[in-house]
């Protein structure tokens, strides 16, 4: 029997294009099934009370793998299952329905029903989707109860995966490399399985009622997650025109793919180095796939908050080891501490400050209330210094004295540590540029250091005076306002005039139209949140310093 | 004593799931009651699945009232939380 080719329009979810075999996946018998057997109510809790043990320690595995294959974003989801699992609303309610004489299984269908109809009222569809989250738990709790277990698939072949709806204990169980897209009638663009395709890459289309009623095992499907349209038995003719899509497709990421790793180079043969911010040592390896060349700035406070006690000297070099272990020899430019009174350490004692963005932070905090901590931090630096091209850079500087009190600090440690002074030397040494007044004396501070590195965000915030969490004046801040600007162009002539190399690790680099702008300024290097490295090279690669010139002539500064 | 305090939720996507959920699990670590409203409504912080309830969304503001043993640190715990969510 030839079926005839049917289309369908749904929510796309997650783009790119599929066409494969089908798999069909149905819940097991948790979601139908009701239990006759009436026990005591004392027993019914307790067998409760089992099946969330049960389901806690199950969802616990679960998430370890998840974030194994997925990603720790992805396990994250989980979390939010152990809370409701814990959740006091959810167990009084469920205990109440028991001691009414309900048996468990109907009294957690019961108080589930109650709970999603609560949330399928609420305005925020984000809030309505994670109904998915629920149904998940109380479907795995039914199941512990009942006996059953969450349809394990098996599939053979790559599949294009056909579901009425999927939940993250669905997906977690899926064999990762053999799934083509997922197409499912209930959900939207953020349920859990249209997160999963995303970080998977593959297509993903929600909201296709009836569809998996009407396809079976092993018909073939086009999925198009960017437009949203799913045929079901294609024509030649259709089968042949998603072919050279996805055919197309494949060849752009490839070569999407080889030019992340290349360096960006204007038309006109200009190099600007393109490097990642980076807050923790986890997100090593996402900026290295993402074609940094180089770590523009490691923030350091992960290794001092979220914590009892201080980090020791030990903690901080295998931290930096690690990532030495992977940026081999591209350059990583730790940031040392940088906290203040707002963000104290639970182990520090931190003065009660009116003002504490204008107070004792960064730089000032470390020399006159840590110093013991900040020498451990640049023991530390200097210690790792052979297995990772570590650059020191110094934050929240505002005068050339602690510039030079803190060049006399490190001078200090390392002879303390048996580092010599030519040893020393080979280590460059920057600070950020993020004050007005460092900026305004960058010339005299151009002689102290290697390199500057200019974090706009604040240097947007202090030069403008402008909180930019504040509501009331947030249109003040702009990054690209002349006076922020022209403090730019004076820092980088000052640094270049003594042959000092820049670098901007504030959100400005990222902003693909003002590359132009502070490429004709003359920046070195533009250090970035990952996920841009791509899309700032190839803004790079576009330019040539003449289109770059003309672009930011209409920057008025 | 009970304390309280008034906080604006910044961040994007409001309280949902991921943030809720560490708002939820910084409210359980302490051993005083504490209820957050939106609105007028109240609703016992420790409890993921009322906070989710409450659908608070971004630029709405909360209320947050602490009763109990230190009452202090579990307030400026949470308030702290719900400033520094990130986007």
């Amino acid at each position: 029997m030839i079926h005839n080719s049917t289309k369908f329009e749904g929510i796309p979810a997650s783009s790119t294009v599929a066409i494969g075999k089908i798999k069909i996946y149905r819940h097991g018998a948790a979601t139908k099934r009701g239990d006759r057997i009436v026990r005591k109510s004392n027993e019914e809790s307790k067998r409760f009370k089992n099946a969330t043990f049960m389901a806690k320690h199950q969802i616990k595995q679960l998430r370890k793998k998840v974030q194994k294959e997925f990603g720790e974003d992805n396990a994250k989801v989980f979390d939010a299952h152990l809370l409701i699992l814990d959740d006091p609303s959810f167990i009084s309610k469920v205990e109440d329905r028991i001691k009414n004489g309900e048996a468990a299984e109907h009294a957690v269908r019961a108080v589930l029903n109650e709970i999603v109809k609560e949330f399928t009222s609420i305005k925020s569809g984000y809030i309505r989707e994670r109904v998915a989250d629920l149904k998940d738990v109380g479907t795995r709790i039914i199941n512990n109860l009942i006996g059953t277990n969450f349809s394990p698939i098996n599939l053979d072949d790559k599949r294009v995966i056909v579901a009425k709806e999927l939940f993250p204990s669905d997906t977690v169980m899926m064999p990762k490399d053999k799934i083509l897209a997922f197409v499912t009638e209930k959900g939207g663009k953020t349920s859990h399985v249209s997160i999963i395709a995303r970080t998977l890459g593959i297509p993903c289309v929600v909201g296709i009622e009836g569809i998996s009623e009407m396809a079976r095992d092993g018909d073939t499907i086009i999925v198009d997650g960017d437009t949203g349209t799913v045929i079901l038995h294609p024509t030649q003719k259709e089968f042949s025109i998603y072919e050279d899509k996805v055919k197309r497709h494949l060849l752009h990421m490839k070569n999407l793919e080889k030019a992340n790793h290349e360096p960006a180079i204007t038309k006109d043969g200009r190099r600007i180095k393109v490097v990642a911010n980076v807050g923790n040592a986890e997100e090593v390896d996402s900026a290295l796939e993402a074609g940094a060349e180089g770590i523009g700035l490691l923030r350091t406070e992960f290794l001092f908050l979220g914590r009892k006690t201080p980090p020791t000297e030990d903690e901080i070099v295998d931290v930096l080891r690690d990532i030495g272990k992977r940026m081999i020899e591209k350059p990583v430019v730790v940031r040392t501490l940088d906290i203040g009174g707002d963000k104290p350490p639970s182990y520090i004692e931190f003065p009660k400050e009116n003002n504490p963005f204008l107070g004792m932070r960064g730089i000032r905090f470390c020399l006159k209330s840590a110093r013991k901590l900040f020498k451990t931090q640049l023991r530390a630096i200097l210690k790792a210094r052979k297995y990772c091209n570590v650059k020191i850079m110094f934050p929240m500087i505002s005068t050339i004295k602690e510039v030079k009190e803190t060049k006399k600090i490190l001078r200090e440690v390392a002879r303390e540590i048996g580092v010599s002074d030519k040893e020393l030397s080979k280590i460059e040494l920057g600070i950020m540029i993020e004050i007005p007044s460092a900026a305004l004396m960058s010339d005299q501070l151009a002689e102290e250091v290697d390199f500057f590195s200019i974090g706009t965000n604040d240097l947007t915030q202090y030069t403008l005076a402008a909180d930019r969490t504040n509501e009331n004046i947030s249109e003040l801040y702009d990054h690209l306002h002349p006076s922020v600007i022209r403090l730019i162009e004076h820092t980088v002539k000052s640094a270049h005039e003594k042959g000092k190399w820049v670098g901007i690790c504030g959100e400005l680099a990222s902003v693909l139209d003002a590359i132009p702008l502070l490429v004709s300024i003359g920046i070195d290097e533009l250090s970035v949140a990952y996920s841009k490295i791509p899309e700032v090279k190839s803004t790079i690669r576009k330019l040539s310093t003449k289109d770059a010139r003309k672009l930011a002539s209409k920057f008025r500064y | 004593m009970t304390q309280k305090a008034k906080v604006v939720v910044k961040n994007k996507v409001g309280l949902h799931a991921r943030p809720a959920a560490l708002f939820v699990q910084t409210a359980r670590k302490y051993d005083s009651t504490i209820r957050v409203g939106k609105e007028g409504k109240f609703v016992d912080a420790k409890s993921i699945l009322e906070v989710l309830s409450l659908g608070v969304e971004c630029a709405d503001t909360i209320e947050i009232i602490v009763d109990g043993p230190s009452e202090e640190e579990a307030l400026y715990a949470i308030v702290n939380l719900i400033n520094e969510l990130k986007d």
